[in-house]
């Protein structure tokens, strides 16, 4: 392939030109790597001291905060646990002795003790066990 | 001079100044990339998105500008090239093409190491330019105007934008040769 025209390696440079066969040839083409290097280091030579607005650092800390939030993983915290526990002992017990005064067996005793609670945490306890890391 | 072990720890704060302290290089990069004030603060907060996640695979052999320099342009390329994908509406077998090169990865120019020193060398080079090229040199490669826009700009024949953009660059090609 032979070397193309500046124009064509600038839009490849801008990403407004997707060509693989171009992009192969300018990694392999010690010229157009040459003009590549140019492409890159030119806008390092222009202003210096190009300033960056506070707002923009700000933004990107918020935004740093909010996607390393979305990212972590989902767990549940010691005081989530513990209160789930509580809940759980409390319903337990409450249906324990409903149904004791109701004359249920021990086979669905232990059905209400293994369910009721369980049932009763997740309506009590939406969205509970994740923690937020809002900013 | 970059802190690297509070870089990794991702201390706020010291991220924060990382962040100020090295803004500039990165808007001098994405500048040429960006459609206008808003769309450059979105690419801002692109690129820093990706050098705060991906912060732990700097490695520190190489220096923190030539890591954060290729970071923003792979960043600035990638979105443009998914806009240009989008925009296109490639055919299928146009599709693989593109798709097979998605990966591509840009030959990285820092990768020897430009040194201060250079681009001092590569600045002084582009001052030494006659006037109309110095002037397209700026507008076309460091603000990524189009020659149209050049020609405009300047009251020049489009022609004679891209042919003053060319003889600039067949100057400047002498400040290095791999």
């Amino acid at each position: 392939m032979e070397c193309p025209d500046i124009d064509r390696l600038i839009d490849l440079y801008h990403g407004r030109l997707v060509d693989a066969e171009l992009e192969r040839h300018v990694t392999d083409c010690p010229s157009c790597r040459t003009d590549w290097k140019l492409l890159c280091c030119l806008p390092l030579v222009g202003d210096h001291e190009l300033q960056v607005p506070e707002a923009w650092v700000q933004g990107v800390m918020a935004r740093w905060a909010r996607e390393e939030g979305a990212e972590g993983p989902t767990r549940a915290t010691l005081g989530d646990a513990l209160l789930a526990a509580a809940l759980g002992a409390v319903a337990s017990g409450a249906t324990l002795m409903a149904g004791g005064s109701m004359g249920m067996g021990p086979p669905a005793l232990l059905l209400v003790f293994l369910v009721a609670p369980a049932l009763l945490a997740w309506f009590v306890l939406p969205g509970r066990g994740v923690r937020s890391r809002d900013p | 001079m970059l802190d690297l072990h509070g870089f990794r720890d991702g201390d706020r704060s010291y991220l924060e100044d990382v962040v100020r302290h090295y803004g500039g290089l990165v808007r001098a990069v994405i500048r040429s990339f960006a459609d206008g004030p808003d769309d450059e603060e979105d690419l801002f907060q692109d690129v820093w998105l990706r050098v705060l996640m991906k912060r732990e695979s700097y490695s520190g052999q190489a220096s923190f500008e030539a890591w954060l320099h290729r970071v923003a342009g792979n960043v600035c390329r990638s979105r443009s090239r998914r806009n240009t994908e989008r925009a296109a509406r490639l055919g299928w077998a146009k599709q693989m093409g593109v798709l097979m090169s998605f990966h591509w990865e840009a030959p990285d120019p820092l990768e020897t190491m430009v040194s201060e020193e250079e681009l001092a060398e590569l600045a002084a080079a582009v001052q030494g330019l006659p006037p109309q090229e110095g002037r397209a040199v700026e507008l076309r490669f460091m603000q990524g105007r189009s020659a149209r826009e050049i020609a405009d700009e300047m009251g020049i024949k489009e022609s004679t934008a891209r042919a003053t953009g060319r003889s600039a660059l067949g100057r400047l090609r002498r400040w290095r040769k791999e």
